[in-house]
């Protein structure tokens, strides 16, 4: 197998989502290939990277605003039987 | 809170207005991250929820057969958000750092970091990881925030995106590529 043919299987390592045996025929590769430890770190350091992605949340004025928008429209759509698109 | 969402649903499915109302209420924060994560911004993350829930209750009749309500929400709001990304031609406007809008909605920080300059450095980083998000086409970046920023695991995924896991597999192994070479300067 190629380094290339090792990239999705480094994914999987680092997701620790791989079968036993090939987990092992990876790891025996990576033991071996500077460049695919390479990958194997920065993939962990990326998902760390995400896992911390944050997005800011609106104040809880706005989900109180959002939902009645929603009940109102849906509320609408009833009454009047049409829908909205 | 987990136990009572079969209940709310048949409530719901069964016509039942509260119970639809308490079901927007336990996920609108979710599907509202969601589309800011994928849309970056909060007129278009605030259309997600809006949208979404308008369907689901369309929907409702659907939702016999659907085994968990979560995998459908999620799967009614990426849908909506795809087609908003398309609709916007890849052109989300995401707005810089974090900022406080006009009017009603005054965004904060989800994280408290403690010095001017670490906030400093937060707001860049997050910054940047949009920037990348943003380069992605839509349904790679999906996978990737759905698997590595929201936490699903593959067949999740999968089922949220009603596609093979395979498919999964392979769209977050190529988006994970091209992240690692966008926020190169980050790992």
């Amino acid at each position: 197998m190629t380094c290339r043919e090792y990239l999705p299987l480094i994914n999987d390592l680092a997701d620790g989502n791989i079968n036993l045996e090939v987990e092992k025929k990876t790891k025996s590769h990576l033991n071996e290939c500077r460049d695919c430890n390479g990958e194997l770190n920065q993939t962990k350091k990326l998902k760390r990277l995400l896992k911390n992605f944050r997005t800011p949340q609106p104040d809880r004025k706005y989900y109180s605003k959002a939902t009645s928008q929603i009940l109102g429209r849906i509320a609408g759509i009833t009454k009047t039987g049409h829908s909205i698109n | 809170m987990n136990a009572q969402i079969p209940e709310l649903v048949i409530g719901f499915v069964e016509g039942s207005d509260a119970d639809f109302a308490q079901l927007v209420r336990m996920f609108r924060r979710k599907v509202y991250s969601l589309g800011y994560r994928l849309l970056g911004n909060h007129l278009d993350a605030d259309e997600v929820v809006q949208e979404t829930f308008v369907r689901i209750h369309r929907k409702r009749g659907d939702l016999k057969d659907v085994k968990y309500f979560s995998t459908f929400v999620m799967r009614v709001a990426t849908n909506y958000a795809i087609d908003l990304i398309r609709r916007r031609k890849g052109n989300t406007s995401m707005e810089e750092g974090v900022i406080s809008l006009p009017g009603e909605v005054q965004l904060d920080l989800a994280r408290k970091v403690a010095t001017p300059s670490e906030e400093y450095e937060y707001k860049q980083i997050m910054s940047e990881i949009r920037m990348a998000l943003d380069k992605l086409p839509p349904k790679q970046r999906l996978t990737a925030i759905l698997h590595d920023v929201e936490g699903y695991t593959k067949p999740e995924v999968a089922a949220i995106m009603e596609c093979p896991e395979a498919t999964v597999r392979s769209n977050l192994h190529i988006a994970r590529t091209k992240l690692k070479k966008l926020l190169k300067h980050r790992l």
